[in-house]
């Protein structure tokens, strides 16, 4: 029951393969959709943005396909996570089974290096901790392994780290120290969930070429969530463009960047502050804001706030996703003439 | 006051903060927030400081606002100095600078609606006003920052970070303030927002021909707003230019590098551009770098720069340089 | 939730009115003739406990209103103005925060004479640098919000930044503190009159009921129990009207109730 058209030609080839995933949040009062009906996928050796604004439900989902959704008041509410063609929802969370996949298979780094590590052990501790709990070997062994990991991520002096506590060091390196655990697992699929946001302007830089270097060298896939549509255009081959719990453009970079065809695809290009842009270059803001996804009608979610909304729009149920290009779909009734 | 005297013009101002390290102090230990910083802005202009986290820039936004003394230097406002003038003088000056401040959560007290917010800053110029009239202007505000008026009556808990951002900047307004420090106002709020709020500010600013210090670290979004643009690092000023002028011919390697690290959403010109890669991480407050504070990491570093400082060059017409190999 | 907590507290409020204007008889044996029985010297339990109450209570919510006007005051002082206040004020607390706050308390008592009055004065001196402690902490964190700075920049003098804003806001902790403090000083003020110091009989109070009542505490083991059962409901009693108050009074909660 795929609504994803591009989806249709999948085999076993591809490395994750999400399928109608459906994730809701029950309050005493009523059901927030964070997730409705969202299709991905992710190839080996590629990197792949989820864009989107606070509330869309990127990182839900993200946490969602490897099992790290708070259950209460959380919930899966239907789909599929296949990893290698296996579906991982269909283990529990704390599973034998689901602990081998973080780790070795899918790791994830996290949007707030300060909290993503324990402040009372050393990094060294927590490190060699992780590495053995994926891997069979000794604590010294593990212990050269964190070593190497930091090195990779050019932590200077990595011996000495390893004895470090995270209040001890900056928050580029605590980052960097996240993705040292990520290499000394090898993982195949890395998420990053807005992985700068918290960094300084070179310090993201770094980060991210780090990040972009390990995928390299081990042929992983990356996952990188993220609002910064920057980031996107220099490292994503493929974007999925989020809005409401649904994904409303996905295709290559190239295409959604240069020829958007969700007017919320172009609407976030022309309001976004760029560089390289004339003074005479306005701004142009999405007009009224996010709409609450505890009261989503049937209709388009975006209709409200589009410039191009017609009387299909009003009159119709939400549209669902078709292709317009080569691995190009759209969730849209309107043909966006303009280019941005 | 002439076309050609500033606004406010900032100058060689230092500001350290002393640390205490407890019981034994081997030495007076101090960290040196800003050294030696000095710019002008002219009426109805803006100037952006841009810099990283620990530059200074917004240590110098409160020294404008007089929240901290600083260590020495001058702040001339309106040819005065404003650190030379008494208590009845600078009570005058004072609603004349407002400030907008990065967190729209913590920038507005929970328990008071929206209408008294506004109230209280404008209520307080020193004459008496009428209820009428004092809910004329209340109006009068929401309606300029793009609020609707029925959400008076409303807390702040009550609205999102946009709106609130918007209340902030009626309150600066209430004070009919002449300058406004801008510090980080649209980074903690969602992309499409922020270009709402970015224009709101440049539409305000040729209403009220409002000048603007814009404190960010988001070069993209001062390049939009600002007409001069600082470079900050470490307590310093290394650059300022006119803001058209940054993408096309930055000229300090701390510049250049910065703007090598910002990706550009443009697709075929991010994939054009040359990339710079930087070395190493900020360093810390406490151990500052002798000479130039950005040596440690320029690969144009000789001897020179570790002894000292350069002086800001003009190299040319409204661009200045503090660097030896320029 | 606040209607529920009128209902608990209801019960608890109809026991404390001195509906009975009786006289304390003199009758040795407890007998059964009365609700609660009768105390050793033929006084009825439940009339000593209802006047008790009135002591007892009016005794921790005075001391613990003082000691809460005094502590913000010198909460507010030492944090807003910092310099020289601060140090003097927080160093004297250290000081009193050293000295075993019972001992201090009896000690005080001691000085300050027997009877209510003197009662009262002790248990708030007690509790005082708790509540300067609590505001002190929490104005210096208030102080440091933007909207404060966004007062100050808008020339609004200090006296009214604490009036309007200091104060209100530092409501919400200052009332868990305030219920906290009244559980801890009936406790105080029983452990005073236990010990002789403070209300003294023939005036009941819990305290002195629970002293007198322990040595019959294998015979008539109601006399002590009864008094202490009461502090113990009160004291949870305060403490959840505390936690609705508070609700009640944040914003953030109008219109959800």
């Amino acid at each position: 029951m795929s609504d994803n058209p591009s989806v249709a030609k999948a085999g076993n080839g591809r490395m994750l393969e999400v399928k109608n995933l459906r994730i809701s949040f029950f309050t005493q009062d009523e059901e927030v959709k964070a997730v409705n009906d969202i299709s991905y996928y992710v190839d080996e050796q590629e990197v792949v943005a989820i864009v989107g604004e606070s509330g869309c439900g990127k990182s839900v989902s993200q946490l969602a396909t490897i099992q790290l959704l708070q259950s209460p008041p959380g919930k899966i509410l239907g789909g599929e996570v296949l990893f290698e063609g296996v579906n991982l929802l269909k283990y529990q969370a704390d599973s034998r089974e689901m602990q081998g996949m973080r780790g070795p298979k899918i790791s994830m780094i996290f949007q707030e290096p300060m909290t993503s590590l324990n402040p009372v052990f050393t990094i060294g501790r927590q490190l060699v901790d992780v590495i053995r709990a994926h891997k069979d070997i000794g604590e010294k062994e593990a212990w050269k392994l964190g070593v190497e990991s930091l090195r990779v991520v050019k932590i200077p002096d990595p011996e000495t780290r390893m004895q470090s506590y995270p209040f001890e060091i900056s928050g580029g390196m605590r980052q960097r120290v996240l993705i040292a655990f990520t290499v000394a697992c090898s993982s195949k699929l890395i998420i990053a969930d807005e992985p700068t946001t918290a960094l300084d302007v070179t310090t993201q830089s770094q980060v991210m070429e780090l990040l972009l270097k390990i995928v390299d060298k081990n042929r992983s896939s990356l996952i990188i969530v993220t609002h910064n549509l920057g980031l996107v255009s220099r490292y994503a081959n493929r974007i999925y463009v989020m809005y409401a719990g649904q994904i409303v453009e996905s295709g290559r970079s190239e295409d959604l960047l240069v020829r958007p065809k969700h007017p919320y695809t172009l609407g976030l290009l022309k309001s976004v502050p760029t560089l390289n842009a004339g003074k005479e270059e306005k701004l142009v803001p999405i007009k009224g804001s996010t709409p609450n996804l505890a009261r989503l009608s049937d209709k388009c979610a975006f209709m409200d706030r589009c410039e191009y909304a017609r009387d299909i729009c009003r009159g119709s149920p939400g549209p669902m996703l078709r292709s317009v290009g080569t691995g190009h779909d759209l969730r849209c009734y309107i043909d966006i003439k303009e280019n941005s | 006051m002439t076309e050609n005297t500033p606004l406010l013009e900032v100058k060689n101002l230092n500001k350290q903060f002393p640390l205490r390290k407890g019981m034994s102090h081997r030495k007076n230990q101090a960290i040196t927030a800003i050294d030696d910083v000095s710019f002008a802005v002219y009426e109805g202009k803006t100037i952006g400081l841009v810099g990283e986290s620990g530059c200074g820039k917004t240590t110098t936004g409160k020294c404008i606002l007089s929240v901290y003394p600083p260590t020495s230097g001058s702040i001339v406002y309106r040819g005065m100095n404003l650190l030379d003038l008494d208590g009845k003088r600078r009570g005058e000056c004072r609603r004349k600078i407002q400030m907008i401040f990065q967190d729209p959560y913590g920038s507005l007290d929970p328990r008071q609606s929206v209408y008294s917010i506004i109230k209280e800053v404008y209520a307080e110029d020193g004459e008496r006003h009428r209820k009428n009239e004092i809910n004329e202007k209340v109006e009068e505000l929401l309606e300029t920052v793009g609020l609707p008026k029925e959400i008076s009556d409303r807390y702040p808990h009550e609205m999102s970070g946009g709106q609130r951002q918007r209340i902030g900047i009626a309150r600066a307004l209430a004070c009919d303030p002449e300058l406004i420090v801008c510090d980080e106002p649209v980074s903690a709020l969602d992309v499409s927002i922020q270009a709402q709020i970015i224009n709101l500010f440049i539409d305000l600013q040729k209403a009220k021909n409002l000048t603007y210090v814009f404190i960010a670290h988001d070069i993209a979004v001062v390049r939009h707003i600002a007409d001069t643009i600082a470079i900050m690092y470490m307590g310093r000023i290394m650059e300022t230019m006119n803001a058209d002028d940054i993408y096309v011919n930055p000229l300090h390697p701390y510049t250049k590098a910065l703007l090598s690290a910002i990706p550009v959403v443009d697709f075929y010109e991010e994939k054009k551009r040359k990339r710079i890669a930087i070395e190493g991480e900020v360093p810390s407050a406490i151990d500052r770098p002798s000479g130039c504070p950005f040596h440690t990491r320029c690969d144009r570093a000789t001897s020179a720069c570790k002894e000292s400082v350069a002086r800001m060059a003009e190299v040319g017409p409204g661009h200045f340089v503090a660097c030896h190999n320029v | 939730m606040v209607f529920i907590l009128s209902a608990v507290f209801a019960p608890l409020i109809t026991r404390y009115d001195p509906n009975e204007n009786d006289i304390m008889a003199s009758m040795e044996t407890p007998s059964r003739a009365h609700l609660l029985g009768t105390d050793v010297l033929g006084r009825d339990v439940l009339t000593r406990l209802i006047y008790g109450a009135r002591v007892s209570l009016v005794a921790s919510i005075l001391s613990c209103l003082l000691a809460g006007a005094m502590g913000m005051l010198l909460g507010f002082m030492a944090a807003y103005y910092g310099g020289v206040a601060e140090k003097i004020i927080m160093r004297y607390v250290d000081v009193q925060l050293a000295i075993p706050p019972l001992i201090f308390t009896i000690i005080i008592g001691l000085l300050v004479g027997r009877g209510l009055g003197g009662l009262v004065f002790a248990i708030a001196f007690g509790l005082l640098p708790g509540f300067i402690r609590m505001m002190y902490g929490v104005v210096l964190s208030l102080k440091q919000s933007d909207y404060i700075l966004a007062l100050k920049l808008a020339n609004i003098k200090n006296w009214k930044i604490f009036y309007r804003h200091l104060l209100p806001n530092s409501f919400p902790p200052m009332i868990v503190m305030f219920a906290m403090n009244l559980g801890a000083g009936i406790m105080t003020e029983s452990t005073l009159s236990f010990l002789g110091i403070g209300i003294q009989s023939p005036t009941a109070s819990w305290g002195n009921m629970v002293s007198e009542g322990y040595k019959y505490i294998f015979t008539s083991s109601l006399l002590t129990f009864m008094p202490g059962i009461c502090i113990t409901l009160v004291v949870v009693a305060v403490n959840i009207i505390s936690d609705g108050l508070r609700d009640a009074l944040d914003p953030r909660l109008r219109g959800k109730l």
